[in-house]
């Protein structure tokens, strides 16, 4: 499509996150000279022209089979290893940067409207493009080290705007959980670059040659381990899932770009690049049999992560909070999409089937990140014209004083369910499809894929159910609208409701333009380390099931919610658990983070009154014999000092008699 | 061009004058402030150049032949023997791929405490100034010396004026803990001066160079050599310090004057961590690697660990601090025992890195200090609305010290890890301690952002303004970040000019007998190192 060269390539793929941080060090400067409403629009700039430049090279690296490799100069080096600003440019880097860029794009946008005349949006606007370029750093990186940086980065992004509002304490407090649980992802991320360091015998950890080496199948293992904890970590899985529903606090455009389209998808772009890369093109039955157990561990915590929380999304009042378990829901789905594995015995390579399923956990990323960005940014809507009020019970029947906002809202919520012919349709489609497949292969693991495949179901079913429960509470029923909203409960302004809808058609198109079509597979069969077999789109028995699953929820919640008590708890004590979050966050308060807190105040006490004391205590005794003398210490610091001038005086007076 | 060797002799000399001026200057408060800043500011811009010269020279002079010499001396004067035919005592003060970057450090660790105020020294600025510059003149002079001997001398003096910062300026308890200080920190630098002579005595010569080129020990004495090597780290861990030797600390730096506190953690700490390095790792590489590894690398777990849980129990800003060095240092002696390539050039980046960082967070916390009054954390909320710059910088400080890659704390941590996991010695030690190490990343992170979610977010009361920083507040916490991050990003210069020193470790290593399979090991790191 485009011509570029590989040198205009590389120059592209550095200005991808070089223009956004550009962006960020003028917004942070506006900032500080007090011309922070300017910041928007150094912002925008900053980010649409790297959605420019990210589109460009998507389009220019389609059709290049083998990845673009940029090397920009050393970060450090010891001896001969160098550790390289290292990008690796091919199609998948490609697509999910233009991704990215895009909804970053009129997401800063709709912020525009959303933070007008706070006083921080020189820092608001600073740390939103700076977490483009990190997120840019983090897709292109072609080591883990630079890998490491961008992920770090994104992670430091959303701590800053999680509390952002930081003289809340609720703010204050998610944005320290949101760093620490996923800090333990971060810990283990970090264990894997240094297993493998250790064992490949160089600080090199370039993608190419971690996937190319010959590994111990245990060392294969571990350090698929450790990436899978880190990736559970940023993609907040169970059991590190607690901390993205705590995170709303942050404001509402920051929910939408980092805590449900971009940055908690990271894990599964990781994955996504190592489960295919550490599977090759051996057949080598350990190492596969290796990658493979971590791909099973993979899918258990994402079923695991998609049930409960589609559980605990049924429960929730909060809007908001309904949207974020929804999103562990959707990751949870991505998880067990890239639980298949391939089997030597089958008809199409290991590679093959990683490769796919990865190609699906992908598609269901890209459309996902979209629907959900509309999801948050219409309840982000629904917020501007409430006062900021976003409990469910408050307010209802908005439909009618927000027109816009509620067709938005209606589309990406159509589209979460999974109706037919919108894109979160075709994407979860292609999941249970990966896992229907997985179940009727000749594998060993086939049971296990099987079952896999009923979860997703039933989730989908739970999916369709909560989305239209929140749907239901708000936008139909009567009108009611609460104290905070004042009398002037209004639609959004344009720059509000524009990204709506851009959001809101992208939602509606892009599953139908790049799935059934096959642009999407065909665009990314140049992804490097990628085997994509053919596949053609059919009407097939698990995409019936899926809609079937879909319609049933949509229909039980219009069934409960749309005319009967609108408050109740149909599914009684289910229901209050959920509300809970079935107690796992108490679970840790009480196991981890109280004990936790506990032994660093005792140790602080110790180590204050008991240690110390002991150890002045000991320190008596060769007083006590030494009284004699006593007179020599008077406790006078003078003379002390006198003391020790003197007698190094007399040191150095003795070195040069001697000489 | 000038030889910028030349320039060398004047970065001690400088603050040594500037001293003698200021105590000179004893009723002239103004006048003595006024003469201390502008001599560290001259001070480091000569050690700028110095410092620049040598580096970019480093990695030539590794890829240069070995044996040559790599120093830059400022003064070679031989003083005379001990006894009779005993050991040869010399006045060499040089700068080598060990301790350059650390002399950097100090002058500007030094520049930014002399610059960040005299408000706690009361009416008394000269007498104040002239000790800090007295210390600071005899930290240089112990990280340029060549003999150990010399090296001794200035590093047990610079004890003397902190001793006296603590107990005439100090806080409440001022006199228990300069006491404390003083007699822990002399306890254990009388052990090292017995090593010390021991050592000089089986070969005839304090230099460091004529150590390396012997094994001491081994036939000569009839010591255990283990015992020596554990006498001669006994002052170093005290002045580190690592658990359990490190009671003194806590209250040390509670009590000292904030900027005092900036240069015990920031610099004199370092001090520690270079007589283990050069004494531990080049004098005694064998017993480094037989003795230092459980014993020193046992140490520093702890440390890790207990540091970091009693950070989070500190009652007040300067202890958490103190308690957050103590964690932090035990990666740097990580790097050391690792007798690694990695972990060894990691250890002397982290210790630069972590007295830049750790100046930044005091700094901050002391003009914190100067408008709240005091630092107990249970008094501490809200910070960040009242002092938006200052708490923001603080934040970034403690961003920068939990690791975060692109500043400057992660390059050195991640290679100090590296060289401890890769050198074997991790695995040597256990699971519990491998444990210890990788908690202690998490509960670094842990009791750092507790902190800032408890004192610096939240409401600032009603009615206050947000206090802007001081322009000069603001320059040195600035040029403090740029320094930050500048290590962060560009980490070369200052890691690769360990380079050539650590490559004549390898040649140490290789002419020793290498008995046992781990040893092995760490030459075959070495091998895959080298360059070609």
């Amino acid at each position: 499509m485009f011509d570029v060269s590989i040198e205009g390539i590389q120059t592209l793929g550095l200005l991808i996150p070089a223009l956004p941080l550009a962006g960020a060090i003028s917004c942070a400067l506006l900032g500080c000279f007090h011309f922070g409403k300017w910041a928007p629009v150094a912002a925008g700039s900053g980010v649409l022209g790297g959605f420019m430049t990210a589109l460009a090279v998507a389009l220019s690296v389609s059709h290049a089979h083998e990845p673009i490799t940029g090397t920009y100069g050393t970060w450090f080096s010891i001896g001969n290893d160098a550790v390289g600003w290292e990008f690796r440019i091919d199609a998948l880097a490609g697509a999910m940067t233009a991704m990215v860029t895009f909804i970053s794009l009129w997401i800063v946008i709709f912020s525009a409207g959303y933070m007008h005349d706070d006083p921080g949006e020189g820092r608001y606007f600073a740390l939103v493009s700076l977490f483009v370029a990190a997120m840019a750093v983090l897709i292109l990186a072609g080591n883990l080290f630079v890998l490491f940086l961008g992920w770090e980065g994104v992670g430091v992004c959303s701590y800053l705007l999680v509390g952002y509002w930081y003289a809340k304490p609720e703010a204050a407090a998610a944005a320290r959980k949101a760093f620490l649980v996923t800090r333990l992802g971060d810990i283990a991320l970090l264990g894997a670059m240094i297993l493998l360091g250790c064992h490949l015998g160089t600080l090199n950890l370039a993608y190419e040659k971690v996937f190319s080496s010959p590994l111990d199948p245990q060392v294969v293992f571990f350090s698929l381990v450790l990436l899978l904890i880190g990736a559970v970590g940023k993609s907040a899985q169970f059991p590190l899932h607690v901390w993205l529903p705590d995170a709303m606090e942050g404001p509402t455009p920051v929910s939408a770009l980092i805590h449900a389209a971009t940055m908690v998808t990271a894990g599964v772009y990781l994955l996504a690049r190592f489960f295919p890369g550490m599977t090759g093109t051996s057949m080598d039955v350990p190492r596969l049999e290796a990658v493979a157990s971590v791909q099973d561990i993979a899918g258990g915590l994402g079923a695991a992560t998609a049930f409960l929380a589609a559980v605990m999304a049924v429960g929730q009042w909060d809007l908001k909070r309904v949207l974020a378990y929804s999103t562990l829901s959707q990751l949870g789905y991505m998880f067990m999409a890239l639980a298949v594995s391939g089997d030597v015995r089958d008809e199409h390579t290991p590679l093959e089937v990683s490769s796919m399923a990865a190609f699906a956990a992908i598609f269901h990323l890209l459309t996902h990140a979209f629907f959900k960005a509309l999801l948050f940014l219409s309840s982000g809507s629904v917020m501007h014209a409430m006062g900021h009020v976003i409990d469910m019970r408050k307010f209802s029947g908005l439909a009618k004083i927000l027109p816009i906002t509620h067709g938005c809202f209606l589309i990406g919520a159509l589209a979460l369910a999974g109706v037919p012919p919108l894109s979160g349709f075709f994407s979860k489609d292609e999941i249970l499809i990966v896992l229907y497949e997985g179940g009727h292969s000749d594998s060993q693991r086939s049971a296990y894929f099987s079952i896999l495949f009923w979860i997703a179901l039933f989730t989908a079913f739970l999916t369709a159910y909560y989305t239209f429960r929140a749907y239901f509470l708000t936008f139909q029923g009567q009108l009611k609208i609460p104290r905070e909203a004042g009398d002037h409960a209004h639609e959004s302004p344009a720059v509000m409701t524009v990204p709506l809808v851009v959001l809101a058609a992208c939602a509606l198109l892009v599953g139908l333009l790049l799935g059934p079509t096959g642009s999407l597979h065909h665009f990314l069969e140049g992804t490097a380390n990628w085997k994509l077999h053919e596949s053609t789109f059919q009407i097939s028995q698990p995409m019936i099931l899926g809609t079937v699953a879909a319609l049933t929820g949509i229909g039980l919640a219009w069934l409960l919610f749309s005319r009967r008590d609108r408050l109740s708890k149909p599914l009684g004590a289910l229901e209050t658990a959920a509300e809970a979050r079935l107690y796992i966050d108490d679970i840790y308060l009480a196991v981890f983070v109280r004990p936790l807190a506990t032994a660093g105040r005792a140790m602080g006490w110790f180590d204050r009154d008991l240690f110390q004391p002991l150890v002045e205590l000991l320190a008596t005794i060769p007083r006590m014999i030494g009284g004699r003398f006593r007179s020599v210490q008077n406790g006078l610091i003078q003379f002390y000092a006198l003391a020790m001038a003197l007698g190094l005086i007399v040191i150095l007076a003795m070195f040069t008699v001697a000489r | 061009m000038l030889n910028t060797a030349n320039l060398l002799i004047l970065l001690p000399l400088i603050p040594l004058l500037g001293a003698i001026g200021c105590f000179c200057l004893y009723r002239q408060k103004a006048l003595a402030v006024y003469l201390a800043e502008t001599l560290m500011l001259v001070a480091l811009a000569l050690g700028t150049i110095v410092t620049w010269d040598y580096s970019r020279q480093s990695p030539a002079l590794a890829a240069a032949e070995r044996g040559k010499d790599q120093s830059f001396t400022a003064i070679d004067i031989t003083m005379g023997r001990l006894a009779e035919r005993g050991p040869v005592v010399s006045l060499t003060l040089a700068i080598d791929g060990l301790n350059t970057w650390l002399v950097f450090l100090t002058l500007v660790v030094g520049t930014t405490v002399v610059a960040s105020g005299s408000g706690w020294t009361g009416d008394k600025a000269g007498p104040a100034m002239g000790l800090i510059l007295l210390a600071i003149s005899l930290t240089i002079l112990a990280f340029m010396s060549m003999d150990m001997l010399v090296f001794y001398v200035f590093f047990e003096l610079t004890l003397v004026p902190v001793f006296l910062l603590i107990g005439l300026w100090g806080g409440p308890d001022r006199v228990l803990a300069s006491q404390r200080m003083f007699l822990h920190t002399l306890a254990g630098g009388l052990c090292t001066l017995l090593g010390l002579l021991t050592v000089a005595g089986a070969t005839g010569s304090f230099a460091w160079d004529s150590l390396n080129a012997h094994r001491p020990g081994a036939s000569e004495s009839a010591i255990d050599p283990s015992l020596i090597f554990l006498l001669l780290m006994a002052g170093f861990i005290v002045k580190t310090p690592l658990v359990p030797f490190h009671t003194w600390q806590a209250i040390a730096y509670r009590e000292a004057p904030t900027p005092i506190t900036v240069f015990l953690s920031a610099v004199m700490a370092k001090l520690g961590l270079y007589g283990m390095l050069r004494l531990g790792v080049y004098v005694l590489p064998g017993e480094m690697e037989s003795v230092g590894a459980p014993v020193l690398g046992g140490m520093a777990v702890a440390s890790i660990v207990v540091g970091a849980l009693c950070a989070f129990g500190a009652r007040d800003l300067k202890t958490l601090l103190a308690y957050s060095s103590l964690s932090h240092l035990g990666y740097v002696v990580l790097g050391i025992v690792s007798l690694d390539q990695a972990g060894e050039q990691g250890a002397i980046f982290h210790m630069v890195a972590h007295g830049i960082v750790t100046t930044g967070l005091l700094l901050a916390a002391g003009f914190i200090e100067e408008s709240e009054g005091t630092l107990e954390r249970s008094r501490l909320r809200g910070l960040l609305a009242k002092y938006p710059v200052t708490s923001g910088l603080f934040v970034f400080f403690s961003l920068a010290s939990v690791g975060v890659p692109g500043l400057s704390q992660f390059v050195g941590e991640f290679l100090c890890l590296f060289g401890f996991f890769r050198s074997g010695v991790a695995s040597w030690l256990g699971i519990a301690a491998i444990a210890g190490v990788m908690s202690g990343l998490f509960l670094g992170a842990w009791y750092t952002m507790t902190l800032i979610q408890v004192s610096f977010s939240g409401e600032s009361g009603a009615g206050s303004v947000p206090v802007p920083a001081r322009p000069r507040q603001l320059a040195i916490l600035g040029s403090i970040a740029v320094l930050v991050v500048w290590m962060g990003m560009a980490p070369g210069l200052v890691l690769e000019t360990s380079r050539p020193e650590i490559n004549k470790l390898e040649t140490r290593l290789r002419s020793l007998s290498a008995a046992d399979a781990r040893h092995h090991a760490v030459l075959a790191g070495l091998d895959r190192a080298k360059p070609e």
